[in-house]
């Protein structure tokens, strides 16, 4: 019987696994062809599960249904192709963050308003819709059968294209080094479309063939595009052959790590014990085993490129470090003293509220300096920074209800709590550089994030309510509304300052050199590893702190505070403000926030204005809202 | 053109300037997710609201109203921010939501601390039924326990012996097992949580398949019991097991999963075809409006409406007098889409819950029927640990 669900469970990970492989083939070539990081990849599987769906309701034909989606996924992402992502090829990764991220945002509630909120449905053929007998009575779905043959027909097709055609050798070759075949004279632009187009119809091929299996629903794309990712770096970016091992590795892991992760943990622990660990674990596997992978083998396991992207030197980047002009001192101190004044304003209208708001804003602007201060000064990409706020927070939740209600207590605690994961977690991170580095952060990030989950004792995925506030020293001013405020702008500015003394400092100008040219820095005596593995733990630290505050200003915490999609919530909004600059960050996390507020007054489907918006933001300026502004008194200026 | 409204606008004033306090707005603040896969839930909720309030011509209590809907994006930081901005700047008189209850859980201090009514048409959590209970908190849905000890005792007293039972690892997902578990007292072959959100259930119909239970009682609302409907009938498992469940199959989920969830069983308190001339009324009205069936959300925010309608009518149209508006609120004297409803001392309902089972309508969609009643006047057991009064 154990064999039987072992086979079982086998086959299952490797459909899983097929899956993952459809939507990384192309998502790796566009990674490692351009150099292009395509977040809104997953949009295309969702979009191929939903033409699927209409045209079936037109034609009631699979067949139809399917090729005619696999065209529609084609031609939306030749249109994004052409109108959008063409003109970011030259642009820094981040600007390709922020303007796909747009692109899904848009997406996904224009599937909401075109099809619906309500999950749909793909009925599979009638011919394929049965079972088999697998053995002993254990049947399996012909459909998954399907799946996996025709993942793996993919497979070889691919490996056929790209080892034995022509095209297939230019892409090799561009995967290698594209500036060198296009100074052969190939049209690489014309290259770039072809394999942009070929993966968006793969990704969408992946879409209608689950979307018999799965509810067809706005958003599918979003998660499975975090776990390709995965397997795109285990697998080594740029690479077929590592995206399809790495993806048949992650679905078996996955799939039987759900399977089996409880009755492994019977045998060391009580089952409600396993019951309650068993599926944490699980869902943390495949980040433990991205990191381990990572650990050993930085470029993944089969590196396309002889250097690797990430050990490429970094290309001559818009982010340029530039000491702060005298024309822009100006907008840190009309920033506080906005902050500083707002309270008196805010008196006249419905006041708690707009504290509420900005007390909000100004934590996000402190977890965004956190983030800045090791994106933007040591070059380091954080794609989990929303776990320092998580665990800063919970150190108050926990605390609180153990009886420990004073901030003089929990502060320390949250900070030290917070620092001492950047320690753990940076000590290994730190190893990998580039986009490994940002894949390594996600992971430890959703580590934490499932542990949170698993805390039952402390409310578990629900979250803990805060009975009351902290209190200062055994006053309770943080009751008073405008007390809090005053305390969090201060702490605001008290990073600010201290953030900006750092940059200023020794300390700083070695991490900014190891920056801008590592080798340079390493033969001047300086250990990079030990000065940006303190600046990361600083920058946890403060995160901590964001942590305390948020828990603080909504007594209460919740997982939801360390959700990937929070970490990339942050990392947009300092890229939004402008990269390497402390008022940049705050002026990123205000503007994002207080967007989001304004617009969802407006109308239920803000995302479809805020997306565009975004991905303006990337075209018309460099450097962020910063870059923009000085852009406009730059001419200005000049008449 | 200025000129003229201006002149009307001041004639308007001096006409109404006697009655000026009567005629202000009530405004009702609905704050549910609208966001993400779950935003069907939420718009369900919506929906029911704004229906009750067009078919009271625009009216509750005889006042004129302003629904202000906001969405908590299922963000719990988030929400209390709507929440707050919900009673700070729009003042509103009431707030009803959310769906989720780790949103409940949020909003909860915000809103009652500043003496705001919060009236949930869904979330209905132990805590608050117990000894969190709080004076500006009702119920119009149920305890959360409540549906799945409906499967529970139905299993028992059918006498399935073996059963399989599966839930999300957090706490709705233990609270359901734990609510089925009060009331079967047969031999569980397995307990499994698995991740909330999961999409696949491949790796654990297998297991199913081998455990060969009698009866399996699941709890996966949204999207996750689309999938496992959907997979669970291809699986084949469908003809040999009995398939019991809490917020899996409900007019929410049912249009996606069709057939693949003919005769699979879910415990409420409600369901569309429920027999009473008001519901009758209800059902017809919002497949008109909306086009769809309406599930178990729809209805409750509807009765919620309902309920601060007959309140603000017993208060007077006086809102300032808190304790009479709660007392009003307590009495719960309107007209139920379930038939007949009152408030428990905890403010939770003490209703009946029923056995559905879903059917293909004479017009080809689907809904949930009623199949027998489980419960008659049903209390949470918390209840005795509140203390508000």
């Amino acid at each position: 019987m154990f064999n039987a669900l072992l086979a079982i469970q086998t086959l299952n990970g490797l459909q899983l696994g097929v899956l993952l492989f459809l939507i990384a083939a192309g998502l790796t070539l566009v990674f490692g062809v351009m150099d292009f990081i395509n977040l809104a990849h997953g949009v295309q599987y969702m979009l191929g599960a939903y033409f699927a769906v209409m045209f079936y309701a037109i034609t009631g034909n699979f067949l139809a249904a399917l090729i005619l989606a696999l065209a529609g996924a084609l031609a939306f992402g030749f249109f994004l192709e052409f109108f959008l992502f063409r003109h970011l090829y030259e642009r820094d990764h981040l600007d390709h963050v922020i303007a796909t991220f747009g692109i899904i945002l848009f997406v996904n509630q224009a599937v909401k308003l075109v099809w619906g909120a309500a999950p749909l449905t793909l009925p599979m053929p009638d011919m394929l819709s049965g079972v088999v007998v697998i053995m002993d009575g254990m049947l399996y779905p012909v459909w998954r059968l399907v799946i996996i043959g025709s993942g793996l027909a993919v497979a070889v097709l691919l490996y056929i294209l790209v080892a034995y055609t022509r095209t297939g050798m230019l892409v090799r070759a561009g995967a290698s080094n594209a500036r060198i075949v296009s100074a052969l004279g190939i049209n690489i632009r014309r290259l770039f479309t072809m394999v942009f187009g070929f993966g968006a119809m793969l990704a969408g091929f992946a879409g209608v063939m689950i979307a018999p299996i799965l509810s067809v629903e706005p958003g599918m794309g979003d998660t499975i595009l975090i776990l390709a990712f995965v397997v795109i770096v285990i697998g080594g970016i740029g690479s077929i052959r590592g995206a399809f091992v790495a993806a048949l590795l992650i679905g078996l892991v996955d799939t039987l790590g759900r399977s089996f992760s409880v009755d492994i943990l019977r045998l060391v622990m009580g089952p409600s014990q396993a019951r309650t660990v068993g599926p944490a674990i699980a869902s943390m596997l495949i980040y433990l085993l991205m990191a381990i992978v990572l650990y050993l083998r930085p470029a993944g396991i089969f590196p396309a490129k002889g250097t690797g992207v990430a050990n490429a030197p970094a290309r001559p980047s818009h982010i340029v470090m530039k000491p702060v002009s005298h024309s822009a001192a100006f907008i840190p101190v009309l920033l506080f003293a906005a902050f500083a004044v707002a309270p008196g304003i805010a008196a006249l209208t419905a006041e708690n509220y707009v504290l509420s708001l900005l007390t909000r804003v100004m934590i996000f602007a402190i977890a965004a300096i956190a983030l800045d201060f090791v994106v933007g000064y040591a070059g380091l990409v954080s794609f989990g920074h929303a776990a320092f706020i998580g665990i800063g927070a919970y150190a108050v939740g926990i605390l609180s209800k153990h009886g420990i209600n004073d901030a003089l207590l929990a502060l320390p605690i949250a900070l030290a709590a917070a620092a001492l994961f950047a320690f753990i977690t940076g000590i290994v991170s730190l190893r990998t550089k580039g986009v490994h580095f940002i894949m390594i952060t996600l992971a430890f990030g959703q580590m934490a994030f499932f542990t949170a989950s698993s805390l039952a004792p402390y409310g578990g995925d629900d979250g803990l309510t805060i009975a009351t506030r902290n209190t200062l020293a055994g006053l309770a001013i943080f009751k008073n509304e405008r007390a809090y405020y005053y305390f969090v702008l201060a702490s605001l500015a008290a990073v600010f300052f201290l953030v900006r003394m750092l940059i200023g400092s020794r300390f700083g100008r070695v991490l900014r050199g190891a920056k801008e040219n590592p080798v340079r820095v390493e033969t001047m005596g300086f250990e990079i590893y030990r000065f940006q593995l303190v600046g990361y733990v600083i920058s946890g630290a403060i995160g901590g702190l964001a942590g305390f505050l948020l828990a603080n200003a909504t007594e209460f915490v919740s997982p939801a505070y360390m959700s990937w999609q929070r970490s990339g919530e942050l990392l947009i909004m300092v890229i939004l403000g402008g990269i390497g600059s402390p008022y940049g960050a705050v002026i990123g996390a205000t503007a994002f926030l207080l967007t989001e507020e304004w617009l969802s007054t407006l109308t239920e489907h803000w995302k479809v204005i805020f997306g565009p918006m975004l991905v303006l933001i990337v075209i018309l300026g460099r450097g962020g809202l910063v870059g923009l502004f000085s852009e406009i008194s730059r001419r200005v200026r000049r008449g | 053109m200025k000129l003229t409204s201006v002149v009307a606008a001041t004639a308007a004033f001096g006409m109404l300037a006697g009655a000026a306090h009567a005629q202000e707005k009530l405004k009702v603040g609905v704050i549910v997710t609208l966001s993400g896969p779950p935003a069907v839930l939420g718009q369900q909720a919506r929906n029911g609201f704004n229906l009750a309030v067009k078919m009271l011509d625009g009216k509750l209590g005889g006042r004129d109203v302003e629904v202000i809907v906001a969405d908590d994006e299922l963000k719990p930081d988030v929400a209390v921010t709507k929440a707050k901005a919900l009673v700070e700047r729009d003042k509103v008189d009431f707030v009803v939501g959310p769906i989720f209850s780790n949103i409940l859980q949020s909003i909860m201090k915000p809103v009652t601390d500043e003496k705001v009514v919060l009236i949930s048409p869904n979330a209905g959590t132990s805590n608050f039924a117990g000894k969190d209970c709080n004076p500006y908190f009702f119920v119009t849905s149920y305890q959360n326990d409540q549906n799945h000890e409906v499967l529970g005792k139905y299993a028992q007293d059918s006498g399935f012996k073996k059963a399989f039972v599966m839930a999300p690892n957090y706490q709705a997902g233990k609270d359901a097992i734990a609510g089925f578990k009060r009331y079967f007292k047969g031999e569980l072959l397995d307990e499994v949580y698995v991740p909330l959100g999961q999409l696949d259930y491949s790796a654990e119909l297998s297991r199913i398949a081998a455990a060969k239970p009698d009866a399996i009682f699941v709890f996966l609302p949204g999207g996750m019991g689309v999938n496992f409907v959907k997979q669970f009938k291809q699986a084949g498992l469908a003809d040999k097991i009995t398939f019991l469940s809490a917020f899996t199959v409900d007019e929410s989920t049912l249009p996606a999963q069709q057939d693949a969830a003919l005769g699979m069983f879910g415990g409420a308190n409600w369901a569309p075809n429920l027999d009473n001339p008001q519901n009758k009324a209800f059902v017809a009205a919002y497949e008109k409006e909306y086009g769809a069936v309406p599930a178990t959300y729809a209805f409750q925010a509807y009765d919620a409406a309902l309920l601060i309608d007959s309140a603000v009518r017993k208060a007077g149209g006086n809102l300032s007098n808190k304790d009479a508006v709660r007392a009003a609120l307590q009495q719960a004297d309107f007209k139920s889409l379930r038939g007949k409803f009152k408030f428990n001392a905890n403010h939770y309902p003490v209703q009946d819950f029923y056995l559905v089972k879903v059917a293909k309508r004479a017009d080809g969609k689907f809904q949930t029927e009623i199949a027998t009643k489980v419960f008659e006047d049903y209390k949470d057991p918390y209840a005795k640990d509140c203390s508000m009064n």
